[in-house]
């Protein structure tokens, strides 16, 4: 990273000189603040600690520059570097955009370099709070699925036909993201397809990710799970680790000797090298006057990162210098079902055992769900942005977040930090406020 | 009618004039057929080539000009501010470069007038028989 802030200052020390620099920036100052002195905001899961019942100015707050340099028609190159708080709880700046883009055609280019992985609609624009209506994106899609940098290189072509403009852009490449603590999830590569078609006042975009990742802990290693086997109606069983010896076997017998698919069902929850694959559809609308904008998401990770899925909707309006708000948004897990297989022996010994103890025998031998992530929430937003300059707009914005019980399970809910009692079993709902100054230069 | 009245109607229509008439306007040698769909397109980002496939150098003023806030009304159906929201996003995610500011329309006529590729827009009555008027908005 040193490396690359030392070349990028080189270029823009050499290319601040000629007419084909240009240089811009945007940024947001936000106060956010929560109902409860327990549950704290994040407004993305990479950061340590959030917003409380007292203002804080540190959750969306964020200084971007912007330095292109234009070659020639052809070739140009961008640096975006980035002030935003990060996982180490300080403001460093980091390279957010770099990358050198060719354009054979004025329609069609290729950038190699450092971009954002363009999963949802507004993924690769969610830090220029001037450039949305909201404060941030709905946090129920957008913390779902940590949006991240890529590192790669990808290609767009731009066209119409008649009254119907389009857009296709491909792209591959990977990237290591750090969270708090020392951990990190390493997308090991990322590919994905995103096509827009525009008619009057209307877009579709239609993206597909295919990526697979790991989640590594403080040491760099993804451990393996402690896996439960549920054997009898009501959740109870044995946790089943391959090497050792199993709790209800004879003879000291190890688990991978007993249940046949031990191995297969470890890997699957085990987050390494497991799929993160990401669909999203939106559709906007915006004659000018009225706006409407949803989205809709689905995860596929296919471990203990359960699958997800997310919607949005979004209606507003223009009054003058003012457009109101308002959106409903929801995301949940979906639930995640694996079986057991024991040999035929130990299967009749263990229903016998459960039988034996008054107990009822499950159907089928489960990996029990709390092997798995649980969530569900949905919030209802409504504010109002404020268009008071040219390049400058004031937004107010009130989030009723709603953690639910999910799978007879309690949740948390995304975007929160919980010091207290589980959300979803107080039956409250967490409002969530805040006032951000937008700006472009 | 009073005098006062009357001037007060004459600067009024005056002022309908100056948002109404804005005419758009390439170099005389530009031969492309070019519509307003097209033109719609390059000041909103979607292309930044003619229909023939020459690159574009779209001029325009800053957001607070009235002739710009005319302009975005009358063929982009947007208020300015949202324009700017538009390039925003545009700009900080590298999907386009937005058209030149221009400080004045007589800037806008020499820029058209010296660039073949050139594209912009002025009031009417300003146009010079240097530029080529596409059409009137």
């Amino acid at each position: 990273m040193k490396y690359i802030s030392t070349c990028l200052l080189a270029l823009f020390s050499t290319a601040s000189m000629a007419s084909d620099f240009s240089f811009s920036g945007f940024g947001t100052i936000s106060a956010v603040k929560t109902n409860n002195p327990d549950v704290e905001f994040i407004q993305n899961n990479r950061l340590p600690s959030g917003a409380s019942d007292d203002w804080e100015f540190d959750n969306d707050t964020v200084l971007g520059l912007q330095g292109q340099y234009k070659f020639n028609d052809q070739w140009s190159a961008v640096v975006q570097l980035l002030s935003r708080r990060n996982e180490k709880n300080n403001f460093d700046p980091q390279v957010d955009w770099a990358y050198i883009k060719y354009n054979p055609e004025p329609n069609l280019s290729f950038r190699l370099g450092r971009f954002i992985s363009p999963v949802f609609l507004a993924s690769d624009n969610r830090n220029v709070g001037f450039s949305n209506i909201w404060v941030r994106p709905p946090i129920d899609i957008y913390s779902q699925s940590t949006i991240n940098n890529i590192d790669g290189a990808d290609v767009t072509y731009r066209g119409y036909f008649g009254d119907f403009d389009y857009s296709i852009q491909a792209y591959v490449g990977g990237y290591t993201l750090d969270f708090p603590g020392g951990g990190d999830i390493e997308f090991h590569h990322m590919a994905g397809l995103v096509g827009t078609l525009s008619y009057d006042s209307w877009t579709f975009r239609l993206a597909y990710m295919n990526a697979d990742h790991s989640n590594h802990n403080s040491d760099g290693v993804v451990p393996d799970p402690n896996i439960f086997m549920v054997v009898t109606d009501d959740g109870l069983g044995f946790n089943v680790t391959p090497d050792e010896a199993c709790l209800f076997a004879e003879n000291g017998e190890s688990c991978a000797d007993v249940i046949t698919n031990l191995q297969s069902n470890i890997d699957y929850v085990k987050r390494s090298h497991r799929p993160f694959n990401l669909t999203n559809a939106a559709v906007v609308y915006d004659d000018g006057e009225y706006f409407a904008q949803g989205e809709f998401m689905h995860r596929r990770s296919a471990s203990a990162l359960s699958d997800a899925i997310g919607a949005y909707l979004t209606l507003g309006m223009r009054i003058g210098d003012f457009s109101p708000y308002v959106s409903y948004s929801f995301g949940k897990t979906l639930k995640e079902t694996r079986y057991f297989e024991l040999t035929p022996e130990y299967k009749a010994a263990v229903d016998a055992g459960v039988i034996a103890a008054g107990l009822d025998v499950a159907n089928d031998y489960t990996v029990s769900a709390f092997n798995f992530t649980s969530n569900k929430q949905n919030t209802l937003t409504a504010g109002v942005r404020y268009d008071f300059a040219p390049n400058m707009a004031l937004k107010l914005q009130v989030d009723k977040f709603r953690p639910l019980e999910h799978d007879d399970r309690d949740s948390y809910g995304n975007g929160l930090i919980v010091n207290g009692p589980l959300l979803s079993s107080l039956d409250r709902n967490v409002y969530v406020t805040t006032v951000s100054f937008d700006f472009i230069f | 009618m009073n005098r006062a009245l009357i001037i007060i109607v004459l600067s009024f229509l005056a002022i309908q004039q100056a948002w109404a008439d804005i005419v758009v306007i390439v170099n005389p040698a530009n031969q492309d057929a070019i519509s307003k769909a097209d033109v719609r397109r390059m000041y909103m980002g979607k292309t930044s080539q003619f229909p023939n496939g020459i690159k574009v150098k779209a001029v325009n003023y800053d957001a607070e000009n009235t002739i710009r806030h005319a302009f975005d009304k009358a063929l982009l159906k947007r208020d300015s501010a949202q324009i700017q929201a538009l390039w925003a996003k545009l700009v900080f995610t590298g999907q386009g470069v937005p058209p030149n500011v221009l400080s004045s329309s007589q800037e806008a006529l020499e820029f058209v007038k010296a660039n073949p590729d050139a594209i912009g827009y002025v009031s009417e009555g300003e146009v010079s028989a240097d530029v080529k008027v596409l059409f009137k908005l």
